[in-house]
């Protein structure tokens, strides 16, 4: 059917064509100009005509109004058939929208309902198919190789009427565009025909239609459907190739989507058309870890073709999907001693989850009046060393003084926490410790956090004074209220504080006096694990709503200020409702906390889960009630949470323990120890 | 469609024979170059206008273009704020400078006509008997004087594109808002620029096609719109300004019936059409009403009235309203991912006594 239809419309514009001249020259009352010129726009016209049964109009249901800063327009959009039963390619652009329902409609005027098949994330495409009983008319393809830049061609689409497709007329005006995925024309492009193809002089297709940001690749907001659709009828636009679409077809139906496809690694800072493309890191378990690549190497060939700069790797790896293979040849070493591996890399999708490295060291806390008086030695001591941790297999012992990470150099926790960051955990470190005025360097391979609560005697208690039980009975609630808000939080301080405490934010309920029993049972607890308890009162009678974040976001940075709180060991809790929304502002809000506790509650369902971030990581303790019903749901939120990054401790309960407001013994006690883990290293 | 093709195609070959000794004829008999494309675009330019009026704040241009339409000297152009001044002067190719009496206008078009005070004076004129229609595919020339570019003696500026599309002006709502509604010349050129409205679109004959509008932004795109009016849709109306009568057109112009069928009409409850394009959702349907007879049901999405695609709430009530409720209408529903016809009879005699918009009228 192709091969017949290419011919007939081979035929069909040169007599179009040859006709139009004959009739030019025919007419002699009027001043006929440019007839070669004249000719080939009628030819394209009537090329045009040929590949309009192929072009179909798509209309779209629902879905957002505005995506970014750009608002979609309601009118019809244009795709293009690429197999008979009733596959149709059309741009990304076009359904950024996410629209609930979409209609096309077929060459002979019906409408039908059509599915989304797939995205091709590099192309940015979207494979529709529709049901169909007649074969669909599929135009006729221009090899890739005989495209030529300056060709005449026509941009087209089914937008304006159904009945007829509208035409705009350019030339191919760049080849490879895009790190070499889309073909460039000057003809105006527009939501007018996006998704619709590149015609040539015989109405064969070239490419389809669709906006792409002309920037750096990778860069932020590259990846979005209207990206680039701000260069519309510009002169500049782009068409994804036929060829590629239709090699590419088999494989798209099969897989839905096709994803864009990375390598893991941080190349060498500098012009991307100047510079070579070393390796400056390598993401663990990522592609590039996997075919063991190593920090340093030079990627010198992909697929046998020579790579010399960043922007031609680029080139050679752009248009590959995730779960494409590439062959790539590195040099590793300098000099004589430089030699040519040849490796075997799978493209990923993503990337997984950072996951912080850790060592195993609880360091000792600075005693806060120490800061002050004296200058304590570089370095931190270790105050437990956490079981079966690396460090513990490395033989770190209780008042070991860490004074090096790598080559790092550590005076202070927070240094030391830095210094970790750019870790990943499973990397070989060299720690360098100070035992007995003697420096010792200790072999460690870095290890995922832990998830386990350790007992209170392996947390490494430090130094108490004797009057802490003396005074427990007769501290003070403080009030912190907030200007503009009605609602407040009660605190507890512990009765003695020698090091920076911890906070526990907890999201307490409307009735104070239950508010306060609650605090008071948390009292030995405080005291022992050395943190601060803060029962916040939701606004309104009827609970905790998404309305309070703001005040819960206001108040954590008071009361850290206000009792000179540890920032690695400041959380927040909640119960059912309350721990959703406590789950939902740690992990939205980065930085301002270093965990959330939560009781029976699963992750709000309106939550879009983001990574774990190497700055700011975030723990959760989540503790489900026996044979409750939300049990599933936190199992798998917890799955889901762990899979992307972060630590999540779980446990159960017996029964809802919350009576008179107050907290089962057992609960307790493993918040507060889980807390009191929390400064890790 | 196949089929038909071959059986012309020997045909077609016999005239492919004879056309390429034609063209080989015409390549040797003249230049195939631009050059031969300059008497025909000075000859158009001589008919196109700078005209200068009022206005000159940000982004209100005190000028635009005009066409003129008769050997009395009679102008076509944008009916817009550059003419609210009893200053409006004409200056021709040429640099000839006319001061000029307004004619009239038609409200509906958008479009004035002038008449330039010539005396004695002549000028060349597009015969508005000679304008030819267009089609989607041709090449164009839009001439205008877009962003006041042209002064004094200077001929209006040229644009070369082809005509993209010929479709019903889709203008989005607010500020750019038009009044006619029927067909306009699409054109790939960025012709509808500051300055351009009022200019003339030609083909390469220099036989005028339409006049360039004001600039637009399309509902259907979201994007600035490039178009022309055809002088099908304003020559009529012209003629009569400039004979001295009212502007006869209506062209464009919806007529709404007597009794237009409504939501209530029909018995039908949309989901409340919160957004600017809420899907057309059936939440409701009241019993024994039209809408219950036909068999529509609750979260049937309305795609289609009468044959009219509808992709909001407000798209289904404008599409109702165009209908005379004693017609009935023609729905097209999507119901559980099938497309579903339906056809929703006019309502029955005691509804009709009662065509008020209280569906709740239930008399047994």
């Amino acid at each position: 059917m192709s091969a017949g239809f290419r011919r007939a419309a081979r035929l069909a514009v040169l007599c179009w064509a040859i006709a139009s001249l004959a009739s030019a020259v025919a007419r002699d009352s009027a001043p006929v100009v440019d007839d070669v010129a004249l000719a080939e726009q009628r030819a394209l016209a009537a090329a045009v005509d040929h590949v309009a049964e192929a072009v179909v109009q798509i209309r779209t249901i629902g879905g957002l109004e505005q995506v970014d800063d750009t608002v979609l327009a309601q009118g019809p959009t244009t795709g293009v058939v690429v197999r008979s039963d009733g596959y149709i390619v059309s741009s990304s652009f076009n359904f950024a929208q996410r629209p609930s329902s979409i209609l096309v409609r077929l060459p002979d005027g019906s409408q039908a309902p059509a599915e989304i098949v797939g995205r091709d994330e590099n192309l940015m495409l979207v494979l529709l198919k529709v049901e169909t009983d007649d074969p669909l008319p599929v135009p006729s393809s221009r090899p890739l190789e005989e495209i030529r830049v300056g060709q005449r061609v026509a941009a087209v689409g089914r937008t304006f009427v159904a009945e007829r497709v509208n035409t705009s007329v350019g030339v191919v005006s760049a080849l490879g565009r895009m790190h070499g995925r889309v073909l460039q024309t000057d003809a105006k492009v527009s939501a007018a025909n996006y998704g619709g193809p590149l015609v040539d002089l015989s109405g064969r297709v070239l490419g389809v239609l669709t906006p792409m940001a002309p920037g750096m690749t990778g860069a932020a907001g590259e990846s979005s459907e209207v990206a680039g659709a701000e260069y519309y009828d510009s002169g500049i636009a782009f068409a994804a190739p036929w060829e590629h679409v239709l090699a590419v077809l088999p494989r798209w139906i099969e897989a839905g989507d096709l994803q864009r496809g990375v390598l893991g690694v941080g190349l060498k800072d500098g012009p991307a058309h100047a510079t070579p493309p070393e390796v400056t890191s390598i993401w663990p378990r990522s592609p590039a870890a996997e075919a063991g690549w190593k920090q340093g190497d030079v990627i010198i060939a992909v697929d046998d073709q020579p790579v010399v700069s960043q922007t031609q790797l680029r080139t050679a790896v752009v248009p590959k999907y995730a779960g494409d293979r590439l062959r790539v040849t590195l040099r590793r070493g300098a000099g004589d001693q430089a030699k040519e591996l040849n490796t075997e890399i799978t493209l990923a999708a993503e990337l997984p989850p950072f996951q912080q490295a850790f060592l195993g060291v609880l360091p000792e806390r600075p005693a806060v009046a120490d800061a002050e008086t004296e200058d304590p030695p570089a370095g931190v001591v270790v105050r437990a060393v956490w079981p079966e941790s690396p460090a513990a297999a490395a033989g770190v012992k209780v008042g070991d003084r860490v004074t090096a990470v790598g080559e790092t150099e550590i005076s202070t926790t927070a240094s030391a926490v830095t210094a970790l960051t750019s870790q990943y955990a499973g990397v070989d470190i060299e720690l360098t410790v100070v035992r007995d005025d003697e420096p010792l360097t200790l072999q460690l391979t870095t290890e995922d956090l832990p998830t386990e609560v350790l007992a209170s005697d392996q947390l490494g208690r430090q130094p108490q004074g004797d009057e802490a039980d003396a005074n427990a009975a007769n501290r003070e609630f403080a009030e912190v209220k907030l200007p503009q808000f009605s609602q407040a939080a009660r605190v507890l301080a512990p009765a003695k504080t020698t090091t920076k405490p911890g906070l526990l934010l907890w999201l307490g309920t409307t009735d104070v006096d239950a508010n306060r029993e609650f605090a008071e049972s948390w009292q030995t607890l405080m005291d022992r694990d050395q943190f601060v308890l803060a029962v916040a009162e939701p606004r309104d009678e009827s609970g905790w709503t998404g309305d309070d974040l703001e005040f819960l976001s206001r108040m954590l940075p008071v009361l850290a200020s206000q009792y000179g709180v540890d920032p690695r060991r400041a959380v927040i809790g909640g119960e059912g409702k309350a721990g959703q929304l406590a789950a939902a502002l740690a992990l939205q809000s980065r930085g301002q906390l270093a965990g959330a506790a939560t009781l029976a509650a699963p992750l709000p369902r309106t939550l879009t889960l983001r990574d774990n971030a190497p700055g700011a990581p975030l723990a959760l303790l989540m503790i489900a009630t026996q044979n409750s019903p939300f049990s599933m749901l936190i199992d798998r939120d917890a799955q889901r949470l762990q899979q992307a990054g972060y630590p999540v401790s779980q446990a159960s309960r017996r029964g809802s323990a919350a009576r008179d407001g107050r907290l089962d013994n057992t609960v307790q006690e493993l918040i507060a120890r889980w807390l009191d883990g929390l400064d890790r290293i | 469609m196949t089929n038909n093709r071959k059986r012309h195609a020997p045909l077609l070959n016999r005239c492919s024979a004879l056309a390429i000794t034609l063209l080989l004829a015409a390549l040797s008999a003249r230049p195939a170059t631009g050059a031969t494309a300059s008497p025909l675009i000075r000859d158009v330019q001589r008919k196109v206008v700078k005209i200068y009026g009022a206005g000159g704040l940000r982004q209100m241009e005190s000028y635009q273009s005009g066409i003129l339409v008769s050997p009395q000297g009679h102008v076509v152009t944008a009916l817009s704020y550059v003419l609210d001044t009893d200053d409006v002067a004409v200056v021709l190719d040429d640099g000839r400078k006319f001061s000029v009496e307004f004619v009239g206008s038609d409200p509906v078009l958008e479009l004035a006509v002038l008449q330039l005070q010539l005396g004695e004076q002549e000028v060349d004129w597009f015969d508005l008997e000679d304008a030819a229609p267009a089609v989607p595919g041709e090449p164009v020339l839009a001439v205008s004087n877009l962003y006041g570019i042209a002064a004094g003696d200077e001929p209006a500026s040229i644009m070369q594109g082809v005509v993209t599309a010929v479709a019903p002006l889709a203008a989005r709502r607010g500020a750019f808002q038009a009044n006619y509604r029927g067909e306009v010349y699409v054109v790939d050129a960025h012709a509808n620029n500051p300055g351009a409205a009022g200019g003339a679109l030609v083909d390469w004959q220099g036989r005028l096609l339409g006049v360039l509008g004001k600039e637009l932004k399309s509902r259907v795109t979201g994007a600035w719109l490039n178009y022309a009016v055809p002088v099908d849709a304003w020559a009529e109306s012209v003629e009569a300004i400039m004979a001295g009568r009212a502007a006869s057109s209506s062209s464009g112009l919806e007529l709404a019936p007597d009794e237009p069928t409504t939501l209530a009409s029909l018995g039908l409850v949309l989901v409340p059409n919160l957004l600017a394009c809420t899907p057309p959702f059936v939440d409701g349907i009241v019993p024994a009403s039209p809408a219950s007879d036909a068999g529509l049901k609750p979260d049937d999405l309305i795609v289609f009235v009468e044959g009219e695609p509808t992709v909001s709430c407000s798209d289904v009530v404008a599409a109702l309203a165009r209908i005379d409720r004693r017609d009935g209408a023609r729905l097209a529903v999507l119901r559980d991912g099938e497309l579903v016809d339906v056809v929703v009879a006019a309502p029955t005699e005691t509804d009709e006594t009662a065509p008020s918009d209280a569906p709740a009228d239930e008399e047994q």
